[in-house]
């Protein structure tokens, strides 16, 4: 250990105190060499020759001096502050260059860090539990139904899965999506919430900033009344935390004990939550009839030594013993091939939501062409420094440089600019997460914090480095191998080994044109299939339609049928009128879910009165859609036949219903829907209404359901602790907003609103589509921009080096004219080359996602001719510049050269 | 007769300063003059080469040094042995013995076959 130090402070010394150390090893070797000379002048030398012998026997002085700097280890450190201080001088001299190449690898790594960092939180490894591999969803899945996610249970299957299982998971329950009134102050503020079992906490591994999390003990002691809350709202509450623990917090008008922090990065499902419950299950919720009611996620941990694929095998045979307690769900088994299964967290979204991970996989490609072509562009332009050096190079070489130490040089160059490059690309990354708030990509529950992946970016900046070196340092070292002498000799002016080093630039820029070029067709197909899906009919307008989500929770407005028809009915009906008074309000009516939202799904499976399903054929599944009368007018979606509901569907008459033509199509082909029945839950309800078509779903979920919709005058089950109001306004929205919002604060001071408007709904709903789009439009672009750079590069070197050749055509009569043309002739070839490889490469890309896309021709050739269009005139600019300067020689001057 | 010069070995000089400074805390120049003297001049060391393999030891830990005056009144640069080069002496020396006593093997066996 004192070794260590002491090399450690002698080395730090040598470096930092160098002048004074040198200064002492100078004493040590004069004292030598004097001493020395002492011993010849007493042997019976004169002091001249005393002092020759000396030298000549201490040897090379300098040589002494070199090698004891070696033996400090400063020398190689020296070295590499003179290469970097050398290549600093180089970068400012051509302050042009430095910024294309630094603003290349900016770009390029920042996009690449920004969507591996994506990727990596939003797709591979969206929960960041500890032990997240240990982490499993539990559910059931339906093998015969296609979708072959794993979906929520019902509390009497927690409880079966609790009692079996315990031998090879730890199970919990979370019981999601839940909103709670928080009252702090006399103002009511509305949050998300889950209810979980204390066995999450453990299952999850979270731990608390303050506090604990809550134990089955603790939840009995306070009779469930004990809440652990995130920072963030931590936060918001009191600036010291420990003011917070052991607080008391007034939730749905209960006071709960606030028991533990846990930090704002953690979530459990897809919604951000704020706050966690115990969940309490009664024994009501246990009874047979609940086992329909599939609401709640289970979430395990494998007992050590299971694997996901054993615990999958033993729930499945644990089903057959399900079925043997309820035989009467045997039916049902047979029909959808129902199982019970589980799948790794961090497997789970991509399995319900896969389009999401191609979405993001789509733009990780992406940013792998741009680095690709980054990396062909930046070796392009090493190449070209490196090659305005061979001399240079050579001439240290002769004078003894080893190669190392010129390679050394080299290297030191262009990791600077890598440096430089890395640090520009955190500018990029920040703007990647604009871009990325900008199209809602925050809005993925999951999202949660973007952190910098700095893992990725290394990895990124490596790969990158390693292409820059390759390219640029392997060739000028076989020049230098080769023709070292002949290099000398020349002065430089010979262009040496010219052809292999424009074949090599050539292929370069061809590439990246070529590239590009991809890049754009895709993302033209992208634009083109983003537009078709745009122009499908929604079933209702979005523009000037707003939603404002108003809870009534149970505190307030009680929980029974009669609580419904005295509170919840009379208010909703308040609210409306309150809504329909303002000036701005064309109509207004309420809904339980905005069309195209990814919340408030609720699915039955009906039964129709003419209709008797075949064994194993799939039950019509229908999304349920609770309103009042008047929604379809407000949301502008047309009833196809039949009546809206009215002041008459109550609670004394008939249970009514409309339906979506869909359905009609599908079941209605030689029967009159209307006044027909269909039936769930044990209820008969009667066809009203056929209402047209509805896209109820965002774009990214595929869903072939039918939808359903009731009055709210109805039901007092559904939906019973929110209403959505949704109005159509004329004028200025945003105004109108603020005025309606104000309306309602002033007729219930409790009140606690979440606006927003379709055209945002739709805009998340359709960002699985907006976003590849977006993005390979943008990287397309990119990559454009970069090729041009680097053919605008292969140019000028090109005009630079043929400068004394321009000049003697010119002065034997060349014209300007001629000139620019054979310059253009040059970059004409180039890009000929560049697009007709990328056709090869776009061409069988095309044809093979022309499947994946149905809707569009992929391989429509306007798509190709329109990306040329764009294509050529860059081009043909980027070698313009150069071009033109190499008609403006000076004739005289380049002569005397 | 003089005895022949032999150059030094590759590797050796660091032995011979460790095991010079074993004894005593020594500036260059005597370090020098004691391995000449303890050799009876019969070894040639290039007395510029002694000063990076001092440096070089020092860097190393084996040796550490502390400006004096020397006997000629001068200020030298005084090295001795560390805790550390001490160790690396004593290591050094077997490593040295067993290897001459390899090469004689060699040497007395190539003689026996003769």
């Amino acid at each position: 250990m004192t070794a260590w130090f002491k090399k450690i402070s002698l080395r730090l010394r040598s470096l930092f105190q160098s002048s004074q150390t040198r200064s002492e090893l100078d004493s040590e070797i004069d004292y030598h060499l004097e001493m020395l000379t002492q011993q010849h002048i007493e042997a019976g030398m004169s002091p001249d020759e005393a002092r020759s012998a000396a030298l000549r026997e201490f040897g090379h002085v300098d040589g002494v001096r070199e090698a004891c700097k070696e033996a400090w280890g400063i020398r190689i450190i020296e070295e590499f502050i003179m290469d970097l201080r050398d290549a600093a001088r180089q970068a400012l001299k051509h302050p042009g260059n430095t910024l294309a190449i630094i603003l290349t690898l900016g770009i390029c790594l920042g996009s690449n860090t920004t969507a591996l960092s994506f990727v990596d939180k939003l797709v591979s490894q969206p929960y960041d539990y500890q032990d997240a591999e240990k982490v499993v969803k539990v559910g059931k899945r339906l093998t015969k139904t296609g979708d072959n996610q794993v979906n929520v249970i019902s509390l009497p299957q927690y409880a079966f899965l609790k009692e079996h299982t315990a031998s090879f998971l730890e199970l919990g329950l979370i019981d999601d999506q839940r909103e709670i009134d928080l009252e702090r102050d006399g103002d009511t503020q509305r949050i998300n919430i889950d209810l979980i079992t204390p066995e999450v906490w453990d299952i999850t591994g979270v731990t608390t900033v303050s506090g604990h999390l809550f134990t089955p003990e603790e939840i009995k002691q306070n009779n469930g009344r004990v809440v652990v809350i995130n920072e963030k709202l931590a936060n918001q509450l009191s600036a010291t935390r420990s003011a917070v623990v052991g607080s008391s917090l007034q939730l749905d008008g209960e006071p709960y004990k606030v028991i533990g922090i846990v930090p704002t990065s953690f979530y459990l499902a897809y919604t951000k939550s704020s706050a966690w419950l115990p969940r309490i299950i009664e024994p009501q919720e246990l009874e047979s009839r609940e086992r329909h009611n599939h609401s709640w996620t289970g979430i395990a941990k494998l007992a050590p030594g299971v694997s996901v694929a054993q615990a999958e095998q033993r729930l499945n045979t644990l089903y057959q013993s399900y079925l043997d307690k309820y035989p009467q769900d045997r039916d049902e088994q047979e029909r959808n091939g129902t199982t019970f299964a589980c799948v790794k967290i961090n497997d789970s979204i991509n399995e319900t939501v896969p389009e999401i991970g191609i979405a993001f996989r789509s733009i990780q490609a992406a940013t792998l062409i741009i680095l690709l072509i980054g990396c062909l562009n930046v070796s392009g332009m090493f190449l070209v420094k490196a090659y305005s050096k061979v001399q240079e190079l050579a001439i240290r070489k002769s004078v003894g440089a080893t190669t190392f130490r010129l390679i050394r040089q080299l290297t030191t160059e262009v990791c600077l600019y890598f440096f430089l490059g890395s640090i520009l690309s955190l500018v990029f990354f920040r703007i990647g997460l604009w871009t990325a708030e900008l199209l809602y990509i925050t809005e993925i529950p999951w999202a949660g914090e973007m952190r910098m992946d700095f893992s990725s970016l290394a990895s990124t900046a490596a790969l990158a480095l390693g292409a820059a070196l390759l390219t640029s340092i392997l060739p000028i070292l076989s020049i230098l191998r080769r023709d070292l002498t002949k290099q000398t000799r020349s002065g430089g002016r010979t262009a040496t080994g010219s052809v292999s080093k424009h074949r090599l630039h050539s292929f370069f820029v061809i590439s990246q044109v070529a590239l590009s070029f991809v890049m754009l067709v895709l993302s033209g197909i992208l634009a083109h299939n983003l537009y078709q899906t745009l122009q499908k009919d929604i079933g209702f307008i979005k523009e000037q339609r707003v939603a404002f989500e108003v809870p009534q929770p149970n505190y307030r407005f009680g929980n029974d049928l009669e609580d419904y028809q005295k509170n919840v009915l009379p208010y909703q009906q308040r609210v409306l009128e309150a809504i329909r008074s303002q000036p701005g309000v064309v109509t207004a009516s309420a809904c339980n879910r905005v069309p195209t939202s990814p919340f408030h799904n609720s699915h039955n499976e009906i039964s129709m009165s003419h209709y008797e399903y075949q064994p194993g054929e799939k039950r019509a599944n229908c999304l349920r859609v609770a309103i009042l009368p008047g929604y379809f007018d407000t949301v502008g979606t047309r009833l196809r036949s039949g009546r809206d509901f009215a002041d008459i569907d109550t609670f004394d008459t008939d249970k009514v219903v409309i339906v979506s033509q869909n359905l009609i199509d599908r079941y209605y082909q030689n029967k009159e829907p209307l006044g027909s029945t269909i039936a769930f839950w044990g209820q008969t309800l009667r066809i009203v209404g056929v209402a047209e078509n509805v896209q109820d779903k965002p774009h990214f979920i595929t869903w072939d359901g039918y939808t359903i919709y009731l009055p709210y005058t109805q039901w007092d089950s559904l939906n019973r602790t929110y209403t959505t109001y949704v109005a159509h306004l004329r004028g200025d929205t945003q105004e109108q907003v603020a005025h309606i919002e104000q309306t309602l604060k002033s007729l219930d001071p409790n009140i606690t609103i979440k606006t927003e408007t379709f055209q945002e709904a739709f805009e998340v709903a359709t960002f699985a589509q907006r976003l590849p789009m977006l993005i390979s439009i943008f990287f397309g672009l990119l990559a454009l921009l970069l090729s041009g750079l680097g053919l605008y590069g292969l140019i000028s070197y090109i005009v630079a080096e043929r400068t004394k050749e321009l000049g003697i055509r010119m002065a034997f009569g060349a014209t300007p004219r001629q000139i620019l043309g054979k310059i253009l002739s040059n970059s004409g070839k180039l890009l000929t080359w560049g697009l007709l490889s990328g056709l090869g490469l776009a061409i069988p890309i095309t044809i093979a996602i022309n499947p994946v896309l149905d809707e569009i021709n992929t391989t429509n050739p306007i798509t190709f001719i329109v990306v040329v269009l764009f294509v050529l005139p860059i081009g043909i600019a980027a070698s313009l510049m150069p071009a033109s300067r190499a008609t403006r020689i000076d004739i005289a001057q380049n002569l005397r050269l | 007769m003089t005895p022949s010069k032999h150059e030094l070995m590759q590797g050796t000089l660091d032995l011979l300063i460790l095991k010079v400074l074993s004894a005593d805390s020594l500036h260059g120049w005597d370090v020098a003059k004691r391995i000449q003297l303890l050799s009876q001049e019969r070894l040639l060391v290039k007395q510029g080469s002694l000063y990076p393999a001092l440096h070089r030891l020092e860097q190393k830990a084996w040796i550490e040094a502390e400006w004096g005056i020397s006997s000629e009144g001068r200020k030298a640069k005084f090295y001795r042995l560390t805790k550390e080069g001490s160790l690396q002496l004593t290591a050094e020396t077997n490593r040295w013995e067993s290897f001459v006593a390899s090469i004689a093997m060699i040497l007395d066996s190539r003689e026996a076959q003769q």
